[in-house]
């Protein structure tokens, strides 16, 4: 049932950078309004043209993005944003932990490039598509394809919402920021398939909520811990109470 | 000047979290436990991620009211998907339901 029986020829290079590209384009609705709203953002925090391109394509993350406009329109000094931009990167952290045992046969030089377009959106569409086997060939160029199309969308916009300037009305206002979150909430309720899932998410849900007070998006982070260890905690209690022969690999889909 | 090392140092921290596990540890056996917590962490992040965008969308405290648009758009995404399992449906149902919502509330 797994991975023994290829029914098909493999993909192709050119199939598999077109699928990671497809597999990442209906987030397009909110990274383009996103990418606009930021080019406006990074002008009206102060900063140049060249600067917030800059600081856009550099970080290549939303979130540490426009709270980096934030911070340097508040004047913050250049430790805190430094340091608020790692924690911020603490969730890449995990991502980048969790692709660890399917990237041995990717080459060194295109690990820089898995590594620089690891964004939420990619690591879902992609660790979906790793756990279930549907992604062994060419693994690197289906990230290439799926990353590089939200990353040349996203500068394009943002460089259309600096030539647009305040023209643009806000993105929060006309809820264009509900897709991706719709997105999300999809892919949780696809990912639901038993109750220890379920005691993962619902641990998480209260944890953030919980911690709603605490800076720079930590509370995301110790949910994500809570969350995990829950459901960890719920799998090996289970699997203590039963022979342990076919529950390993029963949780892939 | 300044800025554009501040840009720099920027860019390193969000790159290499994302890069460094990649770049050292690949194809490493990880520790049965850590696979086991790794394999919860997508659904805790994602849930991390939409807990608070549903639930206090305007940052002012939690909004559990029909009057708040994100949580209908998320309660009907989430019950399409339940149902379907299929992303593009559900995430557009989802969609839908929340332009809608936003409409009759006005």
């Amino acid at each position: 049932m797994s991975a023994a029986d290829p029914p098909e020829a493999p993909p192709t290079p050119r199939q598999q950078l077109l699928a990671g590209a497809r597999s990442t384009m209906p987030f397009l609705a909110s990274a383009i309004p996103m990418g606009i709203a930021g080019g406006v953002l990074g002008l009206s925090s102060g900063l140049s043209e060249f600067a917030t391109l800059g600081l856009a394509m550099a970080v290549n993350s939303g979130t540490a993005q426009f709270v980096g406009f934030a911070l340097i329109a508040d004047g913050a000094s250049w430790p805190a944003i430094i340091l608020t931009t790692l924690i911020l990167g603490l969730r890449m952290l995990l991502y980048s932990t969790i692709l660890i045992p399917y990237v041995k046969e990717v080459p060194q030089r295109w690990r820089i490039v898995l590594g620089f377009g690891l964004i939420d959106e990619v690591f879902f569409v992609a660790i979906d598509r790793l756990r279930n086997g549907r992604l062994t060939h060419h693994k690197h160029l289906f990230f290439l394809g799926a990353s590089g199309l939200l990353y040349v969308t996203w500068m394009t916009c943002t460089v259309i919402g600096m030539s647009l300037g305040s023209a643009v009305p806000d993105v929060e206002k006309l809820g264009l920021d509900f897709p991706v979150i719709a997105m999300f909430v999809a892919m949780l309720a696809i990912g639901l398939t038993n109750w220890r899932v379920a005691a993962a998410i619902g641990s998480a849900g209260v944890t953030v909520m919980l911690a709603q007070g605490l800076p720079y998006n930590l509370g995301v982070v110790l949910a994500a811990i809570v969350g995990a260890v829950v459901g960890a905690g719920c799998e090996l209690a289970t699997r203590r109470n039963q022979p342990k022969a076919s529950e390993q690999k029963e949780n892939v889909a | 000047m300044s800025m554009l090392l501040l840009i720099i140092g920027m860019g390193l921290c969000s790159f290499l979290p994302r890069y460094l596990p990649l770049a050292l540890l690949a194809g490493r056996e990880l520790p049965a436990v850590v696979e086991t917590l790794l394999k919860y962490t997508p659904p805790a992040v994602l849930a991390a991620l939409v807990f608070p965008a549903l639930l206090t969308p305007s940052g002012k405290g939690i909004e559990l009211t029909l009057a708040n648009p994100y949580l209908i758009g998320g309660a009907v995404t989430f019950a399409a998907g339940m149902i379907s399992k299929r992303f593009l449906l559900s995430t557009s149902i989802g969609i839908a339901a929340f332009y809608l919502g936003r409409w009759l509330i006005g």
